[in-house]
């Protein structure tokens, strides 16, 4: 019963804590992305830096051949994120965590990709949406 | 909220007690070289709200920019990461990219919130982006020659009104700035640009520029008109807060993200 609830729990935080495609779309460096194309990363965070011009999200992901790389993850500043529906702070994302993120590649494919997919996406940390703060 | 009825009491009340206005009340009309209006009152948290869709060169404009010779070579020399012309940033060179300010006009169309705060003989105006803020002044000054510690990113504004319209003529500028994202060009020293800011409704401020700055365009253009909101205090830009680009946030960026994604085995022209 309890497991029951705690799933119903998450699904129905991942649907309320959905990423809208707005708030990480406003963005200075739309040109590097493809935003017709949308792939899920997924790896532990090295490093959040919640700093201007953008935020970043870095992640060790490790590939089919076993070889880790570190991607980065561009986002939104941390004004312009304080004011979307994310509830994000500096605190959210740890080294550490484990992190699956709906994102846009780049296209010239480097490891940088754009945080966030045109229509609603979820995050996950540690199994779990990441939670809106405020 | 500004509305008629709180208008109308409060010239009431200034009439009676002669009072000059503070900071956040309406500005004075003694202190306007016309006679005042109700609509004289600029004050409060501005967002923008234009569009540029189908603009073929500048943000500024429906229209090509009569560029000289000089001006069309500064234009082209300028590598935006946005617009038109987008390149990857990496393969760009604009100036904010390693953390230079943005400039007042470039400032004017980036959707960040600012404040408009009038006071007797002046208004002040303070931008988010980039921390940055100008005085408009509005005690009767002559239009500023060349001033001696200049040029500046913001400009030297002296304003006057003529009925409800705030005419400002800015001078004085760095043109080392690009007047908007896409790279439009500016003389390094000599430009002069004519804003004129009216509040059309309680939500609404409207403005337009004149260029005049011979040595990049044949002649004098005037911009679209560029349309703002006023925030209330609770709204998503009610308060503007802070953004600054500090060389040490820029370097790391450009290093870690920037740069990268014009590096990967994807050419991209």
């Amino acid at each position: 019963m309890t497991d029951n609830l705690r799933v119903r729990f998450s699904l129905s935080m991942a649907l309320a804590i959905a990423v809208a495609a707005p708030a990480l779309a406003h963005h200075g460096t739309a040109v590097n992305y493809d935003s017709s194309k949308t792939m899920t990363l997924e790896g532990t965070v090295t490093e959040f830096r919640w700093r201007n011009p953008h935020s970043t999200l870095f992640l060790d992901v490790t590939d089919e051949s076993g070889t880790v790389i570190n991607y980065a993850i561009e986002l939104p500043s941390p004004t312009l994120m304080s004011r979307g529906e994310l509830g994000w702070t500096r605190h959210t994302f740890k080294p550490g965590d484990h992190v699956v993120f709906q994102v846009h590649p780049s296209r010239t494919g480097a490891p940088v990709v754009l945080g966030g997919c045109t229509q609603e996406c979820e995050v996950l940390i540690n199994g779990e949406p990441a939670k809106k703060e405020y | 909220m500004w509305n008629l009825r709180r208008a109308s009491s409060m010239v009431t009340v200034l009439a009676l007690t002669n009072l000059s206005c503070t900071a956040f009340a309406q500005s004075d009309p003694a202190d306007s070289q016309t006679e005042g209006t109700e609509s004289q009152n600029l004050t409060g948290v501005w967002y923008p709200r234009s569009s540029t869709a189908g603009f073929p060169m500048s943000q500024w404009s429906p229209q090509e920019l009569p560029f000289t010779e000089e001006g069309r070579a500064a234009f082209d020399a300028n590598l935006p990461g946005k617009g038109p012309r987008e390149r990857l940033p990496a393969l760009g060179n604009d100036p904010l990219g390693t953390a230079n300010p943005p400039g007042l006009f470039r400032t004017l169309v980036y959707p960040r919130p600012w404040q408009f705060i009038q006071a007797p003989g002046q208004i002040v105006q303070l931008f988010e982006w980039g921390k940055h803020w100008r005085t408009i002044w509005t005690d009767g000054r002559e239009v500023a020659e060349e001033i001696v510690s200049g040029p500046f990113w913001y400009g030297y504004s002296v304003g006057r009104w003529e009925g409800d319209t705030l005419v400002v003529t800015t001078n004085n500028l760095d043109g080392r700035q690009w007047m908007d994202e896409w790279g439009t060009p500016m003389s390094e020293y000599d430009a002069t640009i004519e804003e004129r800011w009216r509040r059309v409704d309680d939500e609404t401020l409207e403005l337009t520029i004149t260029v005049i700055d011979p040595e990049i365009y044949s002649r004098p253009w005037t911009s679209a008109v560029k349309t703002y909101k006023l925030q209330s205090k609770d709204s998503e830009y009610g308060e503007p807060f802070e953004q600054i680009f500090a060389p040490i946030d820029e370097a790391v960026f450009n290093e870690r993200v920037r740069d990268p994604l014009a590096e990967g085995p994807i050419p991209v022209e």
